[in-house]
């Protein structure tokens, strides 16, 4: 089927009109649609407070100064962009899958980014390991531009999830939302996942899964070669072995999904036999992502 | 815990070496490209190896299976535990029940000794364990079969009672191989003091064969001759008595003719040598009794009697090239003397009854007869005999009519083969006592029994009949058979001519025996002593004596022959016993753990 804007057109349906929900509000670098800490302009009441010199007589409350004899200022939350950072993981681990992980990924990214801009935030998007992170795209007019840039063929594969992480993470200019979309494979994402809430960040972290990772089906004397340069391991791989991946996957999916809680984000488990609509449906707009 | 084949250690190193070696041995494993690794286990739980080698690497499969080897070699090297008792899994006890087994160096007696062991044995049978007990007495009689029934084992046990008989071992042993013969696991034990005549024809096969020696003295002296001899001064008695034991003993010895004492001597012999003593015997006396008063072991030789009247004691010569059957017919009588020579010596030859002859009784086995001084003369194969013209001879023949003569008394030839035998007609006042479709089998005449047949060219001398044809012969040329007094040894089968119910009363024996076709068949008489045969209103007695030189011998043995094979005496009543079925058990236990870690690990 073909895809506009990296998604297929049942998944733009859905889409249509729906924001990016964030838990926090964050300073933008530039006016917006989405409702800041910092008093600013827009039609939303905020306070009170007494006039002062230089102060625009527009806001004058005309009202309180008959009623009071006191000349006091309305003021109104102020309305700033948000800074989305949408990651998206094009790494080696992520052709895993049939369909490989990496192609639900690319629309889940997609999905998010464009909500992201019908709320009005900036996006930037990085291709985890492979690329810089692009110019802030605003406005749903550049998402055209954003999905080019989720779906552009990575530049190397080989580095670790890790890796590209840390480099996006050093990147951010400023706090805001964090989308990864990634199958979350490398013992240190829960630690970052971490370190992006200490970042005064948002995680949002949607963990794609392919089923043969979820329930693999290996067996015999093996030796595994890590997609991603991690090295080899030499398993038996038998009833008690495949159990014992199980229960490590498990913990691991759980360490994401505690770091991302506690960083005040969130993390959704996909499973890639999943179709963008679906998991749209059944997961961003049912928890609360976009709304 | 001692071990049969220590040397199967050996096997331990290399085979331990192999094993280790197979688990160096590296896994060539098929590659496989995934997302991830560090999710994976490091489990590398290897169970088969092609490639080659690393780092040994501790694995409980290796460790499972040094343990199993471990264990099959222990097997291999035989581990003995030792256990009370003599029985295994699968035993029959041969009780050895002869004469010499009443010695009483081991209290009361080495018979009683013999069967504590195996009452021990019967007691600590345990559950699956079988026992079987043989009474290798006179005759061999199973006492009890293959059994688990201690309580019934123990009863028939105490039944078991000593004879003061010869015994040959042989027919025992081969009936207790015939009893285990199918039976795997399987042992015979044999309870003796080791004496007797040596067994040659017994092969235990599969079963073990073990000797329990009872027994550890040997004093004992026996009276070895006591006879008659007509001189010319009239009657002389002539005893002798023989030191068989190890050391010097003293006794007195005290003669008795018709039970009136004749004489006692104090006498002093050293071992392995004999005293003798001579001395007129009374006119008209029938019997003379010899009993010797000593500290030695064993009674049953110490007390002996012969008969004072013709027949009483015969003097026989055996011509012969050589005939074991013979010979052995011969000695169970009692009342002979024999010589064996392959020809007639000068001495012997002329006339019938002539003066000067020294036997009694000459026996041509398969040679030539020519005349001799003897007053009886028994033919086998009638070459030479002047009772007779041969015509020929037959192949392969079968005893016909048997007429009722006291010759034939006890003897049933029925069935029996002659393989070669000669074509007779009777001359002078010979007559054929057994008929056969190519003539008379067997002849008497006055002084001479002629038989057409030798003893080795048929299947008679493996007959019971056999040495009851030798007996009655015997009483036939010596015209003994209306003797009021009979000799005979403890076990030896003697018929009795009888049309009614012979009761037998003595030593520990009562029987009433129902006699058939006019013939009763002794065979309970076990002890020395003096018995009475009743039947019809008269009154026979019975002397049993000891006459054996292999029963006088009490020496206890250390080793017992059989054939070509030593075995020696067991030192105590314990036995070693297999330590397997432990071992077997662990095993497989071992084996089940390893095939579970290897089906966890597949």
């Amino acid at each position: 089927m073909a895809l506009h804007l990296g998604l297929e057109s049942d998944a733009l349906r859905v889409l249509r009109g729906l924001k990016l929900q964030t838990r926090q509000r964050f300073r933008g670098a530039s006016h917006g649609e989405r409702m800041a800490r910092q008093r600013g302009v827009s039609i939303e009441f905020r306070d009170h407070r007494e006039y002062g010199e230089g102060d625009d007589l527009r806001h004058m409350d005309w009202n309180a100064l008959a009623r009071l004899d006191n000349a006091v200022i309305k003021t109104y939350r102020d309305e700033q962009e948000t800074l989305v950072s949408l990651w998206v993981d094009q790494s080696a681990s992520m052709e895993f899958g049939n369909p490989p992980k990496v192609e639900l990924a690319r629309q889940l990214a997609c999905a998010l980014g464009i909500a992201a801009l019908q709320g009005g935030d900036t996006v930037r998007v990085t291709v985890l390991g492979s690329t810089q992170p692009s110019a802030t795209i605003r406005g749903i007019g550049q998402a055209g531009r954003m999905a080019a840039l989720v779906t552009q063929p990575p530049v190397k594969r080989d580095s670790a999830l890790s890796t590209g992480m840390k480099s996006g993470l050093s990147a951010l200019p400023r706090p805001g939302a964090v989308i990864i979309v990634s199958d979350g494979l490398d013992p240190d994402v829960a630690r970052l996942v971490t370190a992006i809430g200490g970042r005064r960040s948002e995680p949002f972290f949607v963990q794609v899964l392919a089923p043969e990772e979820l329930d693999p089906d290996l067996e015999g004397d093996l030796r595994l070669v890590d997609s991603e340069g991690g090295g080899a391991r030499e398993i038996t791989a038998n009833r008690t072995a495949v159990a014992q991946y199980r229960d490590n996957l498990q913990a691991h999916i759980e360490g994401i999904s505690a770091a991302a809680t506690r960083a005040g984000g969130r993390h959704v488990l996909v499973n890639s036999t999943q179709t963008a609509r679906e998991v749209i449906q059944t997961a961003f707009i049912k928890q609360g992502w976009l709304r | 815990m001692n071990f049969l084949n220590p040397a199967a250690l050996w096997a331990m190193l290399p085979l331990a070496g192999i094993i280790i070696f197979l688990y160096m041995m590296r896994m060539r494993r098929s590659e496989m490209r995934v997302p991830a690794i560090f999710l994976w286990p490091d489990r590398t739980e290897e169970i088969r190896a092609n490639a080659f080698i690393q780092r040994p690497r501790f694995s409980w499969l290796m460790a499972l299976q040094l343990l199993v080897l471990a264990l099959i070699v222990l097997g291999l090297m035989r581990p003995q535990q030792r256990q009370s008792g003599l029985a295994g899994e699968v035993t029959v006890f041969v009780l050895d029940a002869s004469a010499s087994m009443g010695a009483t160096d081991e209290k009361p007696t080495r018979f009683d000794r013999a069967r504590e062991l195996i009452a021990a044995s019967i007691r600590t049978m345990r559950p699956g364990e079988r026992i079987a007990l043989i009474e290798a007495g006179p005759e061999p009689r199973v006492v009890f079969p293959l059994q688990n029934n201690p309580a019934k084992q123990m009863r028939d046990l105490s039944a078991v009672t000593l004879s003061d008989a010869e015994v040959d071992l042989t027919q025992s042993l081969q009936l207790a191989a015939a009893l285990v013969s199918a039976q795997p696991r399987a042992a015979i034990v044999l309870v003796s003091d080791g004496g007797g005549e040596p067994v040659r024809d017994f092969s235990a096969g599969k079963a073990e064969f073990r000797f329990q020696s009872v027994g550890n003295d040997n004093a004992n002296l026996r009276i070895s001759a006591l006879g008659v001899s007509e001189s010319a001064s009239g009657r002389l008695a002539y005893c002798e008595v023989q030191n068989t034991g190890g050391r010097q003993l003293a006794g007195k010895i005290s003669l008795y003719a018709d039970e009136k004492l004749l004489d006692s001597d104090a006498f002093s012999v050293v071992s392995g040598r004999s005293w003798g003593k001579t001395l007129a015997v009374p006119r008209g006396a029938k019997i003379l009794r010899a009993k010797v008063d000593a500290p030695d072991l064993l009674a049953a030789d110490n007390e002996r009697v012969t008969l004072i009247q013709p027949g009483s004691s015969l003097r026989v010569l055996l011509v012969t090239k050589g005939n074991l059957f013979l010979e052995r017919a011969l000695g169970l009588d009692p009342r002979v003397t024999l010589d064996r020579a392959r020809e007639v010596p000068a001495s012997e030859r002329g006339p019938m009854g002539a003066a000067g002859g020294s036997y009694d009784i000459i026996v041509f086995d398969d040679e030539p007869e020519i005349p001799v001084k003897a007053a009886g003369v028994l033919n086998f194969g009638a070459a030479g005999s002047p009772w007779v013209r041969a015509n020929g001879s037959v192949k392969s023949t079968q005893a016909g009519i048997q007429e009722d003569v006291p010759l034939m008394a006890g003897v049933d030839l029925d069935g029996i083969y002659f393989g070669q035998s000669k074509r007779l007609s009777p001359l002078k006042e010979a007559r054929g006592v057994v008929d056969s479709p190519s003539g008379p089998l067997i002849l008497s005449a006055p002084g001479a029994v002629v038989t057409a047949f030798t003893p080795l060219e048929s299947d008679f001398p493996l007959q019971v009949g056999f040495p009851i044809f030798i007996a009655n012969a015997l009483d036939h040329l010596s015209a003994s058979t209306a003797s009021e007094f009979k000799s005979v040894k403890p076990g030896q089968m003697f018929v009795v001519s009888a049309n009614s119910p012979v009761e037998i009363s003595g030593p520990e024996t009562k029987l009433s025996i129902k006699p058939e076709d006019g013939v009763a068949t002794i065979r309970g008489i076990r002890k020395t002593g003096r018995y009475s045969l009743k039947h019809a209103g008269t009154t026979q007695t019975v002397f049993s004596n000891l006459i054996s030189e292999s029963e006088s011998d009490i020496t206890p043995q250390s080793t017992f022959q059989t054939g070509s094979t030593k075995v020696t005496a067991a030192k105590s009543p314990d036995r070693n016993v297999d330590f397997v079925r432990p071992i077997i058990a662990v095993l497989l236990l071992l084996v089940g753990c390893e095939w579970w870690l290897f089906v966890r690990k597949s």
